[in-house]
């Protein structure tokens, strides 16, 4: 029988610790039952929250990674099967968005040049495939403590409730992805040209930009998920900024074609270096400037290490002020915004 | 469907050992336990933690469609009633969930029940316990 005795014991104050062994013997001390070893008269029980620090909190998260896994399997199955249609809306969803800027952008409205003649749909879908991922995943990690109700009864690290949370924006990006390649596959057959880089090295640097955008996306996401559970209101605020950042963020143009001024600010934008990374990692058009990098790695960075820090110390206190509110609401459509 | 009856002292063929990791762990019925009534298989974690010298805390899965089918099971340590010490007579608590804490002097992790729960409890200790468990 495994023995849950302790090594050594509190000797009664709280300072110093003594040998189990010592007080119970040395042989078999590991078996005999563990008598509990209560002092009476020793002060009260002080009962404090635990917030660790992120680096202590990343390492939490990973020793619950497998819990993460199942958690993000479930609220993936939950969200695929809401709807009568099912799957079928994250397919529809995903094609629309992308398709619709194409025709609006590309010549409905407006006509987009886009560099070295190619369609603009293929240039629009480079693009959005970046912001659709940091937008949506972002929408979906606010969401995190509706959509991760298991929160409320187990203990899983806070840090991976937007993370989970986020598991049909990440599905619904993968979709984009794929049609994306499904319309250069498209063009490569019917007009002979391949529009995709096929280094390893420019398609690396476009993952480091997917990359970029996830963090971005999470990092925001686990400020606004504790701020969403407290008050709705965090919804409304992101429902007006984020058209404005959409469009200070060459998903939709090339940043070539804005005035020096205008770009210096768009290069302010810290998904300006993500984007511009896609761009050039799969269709060899755009430009990394450094300032825009750096900009982008030093906000991103901070942005995701705060947001750690902002769901660790307070995510349960805000979370915990709506518990027993009935998400299943019409606020919770599952609809992006 | 008829579920199976199962016996006072039957274990389900769970691998109590491995889900006392002090960790989380979703179990789906027919493929983790067989084929019978939640509170069987309640009973017998409750029993394999007896066995271990720990608590387990068996909750229904909120987020699946169908309650019935899923549990979430976590053993601990110790359960002690919110301001008590804990067993080895440590009296600083880290609290890291409503229902969870750890002991900053032997490091054992705790089940935190609120007292108002502990009567509810005698009444019906195998009935899901609303103040309890949290729902």
């Amino acid at each position: 029988m495994t023995s849950t005795t302790p090594d050594r014991i509190p000797d009664g104050h709280g300072q110093r610790t003594a040998r189990v062994a010592d007080l119970f013997g040395e042989h078999g001390a590991a078996d005999v039952e563990f008598v509990p070893f209560v002092v009476a008269g020793s002060g009260p029980v002080a009962v404090s929250d635990y917030h660790p620090l992120p680096f202590r909190a990343l390492v939490e998260a990973w020793r619950y990674r497998k819990v993460g896994w199942t958690v993000f399997r479930s609220v993936l199955w939950a969200k695929l099967t809401q709807a009568r249609l099912g799957p079928t809306w994250i397919v529809i969803q995903s094609f629309a968005s992308m398709v619709g800027f194409a025709f609006i952008f590309g010549g409905a409205i407006f006509s987009v040049r886009t560099p070295g003649g190619m369609p603009y749909i293929l240039y629009s879908m480079v693009g959005m495939m970046g912001w659709q991922l940091f937008q949506q995943t972002m929408y979906m990690s606010m969401r995190g403590f509706r959509a991760v109700k298991v929160v409320q009864d187990l203990p899983l690290p806070l840090l991976w409730v937007p993370i989970v949370g986020s598991a049909a924006g990440l599905v619904r990006s993968l979709v984009g992805m794929m049609f994306y390649v499904g319309f250069v596959l498209y063009f490569w057959i019917t007009g002979g040209t391949l529009y995709l880089q096929l280094s390893p090295r420019l398609l690396g640097i476009s993952a480091a930009g997917l990359g970029l955008c996830l963090m971005a996306a999470w990092g925001v996401g686990m400020w606004l998920a504790p701020l969403y559970a407290w008050a709705i209101d965090t919804r409304y605020v992101l429902r007006l900024a984020m058209p404005f950042w959409m469009f200070v963020t060459p998903v939709l143009y090339p940043l070539d074609q804005l005035g020096p001024h205008m770009r210096i600010l768009v290069q302010l934008n810290p998904l300006t270096a993500p984007i511009e990374m896609i761009k050039v990692g799969l269709l060899g058009t755009g430009s990394v400037h450094p300032l825009a990098l750096v900009v982008s790695l030093t906000l991103l960075t901070t942005i995701f290490f705060s947001g750690i820090w902002f769901i660790t110390r307070y995510g349960y206190r805000l979370a915990a002020l709506r518990k027993g509110v009935d998400s299943d609401d019409d606020q919770d459509d599952g609809m992006m915004l | 469907m008829k579920r199976q009856r199962t016996d006072e002292n039957d274990d389900l063929g769970l691998p109590w050992h491995k889900l006392a990791d002090g960790l989380p762990h979703r179990l789906k019925r027919s493929r983790d336990f067989p084929d019978t009534d939640q509170k069987a298989v309640r009973k017998a974690a409750t029993r394999a933690a007896n066995k271990m010298q720990k608590v387990v805390r068996v909750v229904p899965d909120k987020m699946a469609r169908n309650r019935d089918d899923f549990l979430w099971v976590q053993f601990a340590d110790y359960e002690i009633n919110l301001g008590d010490p804990c067993r080895c007579g440590g009296r600083q608590i880290l609290r890291f969930h409503e229902y969870f804490g750890r002991c900053v002097a032997c490091n054992a992790q705790l089940i935190l029940v609120s007292p108002d729960a502990v009567e509810s409890e005698a009444e019906d200790m195998y009935e899901w316990d609303g103040n309890k468990y949290g729902w």
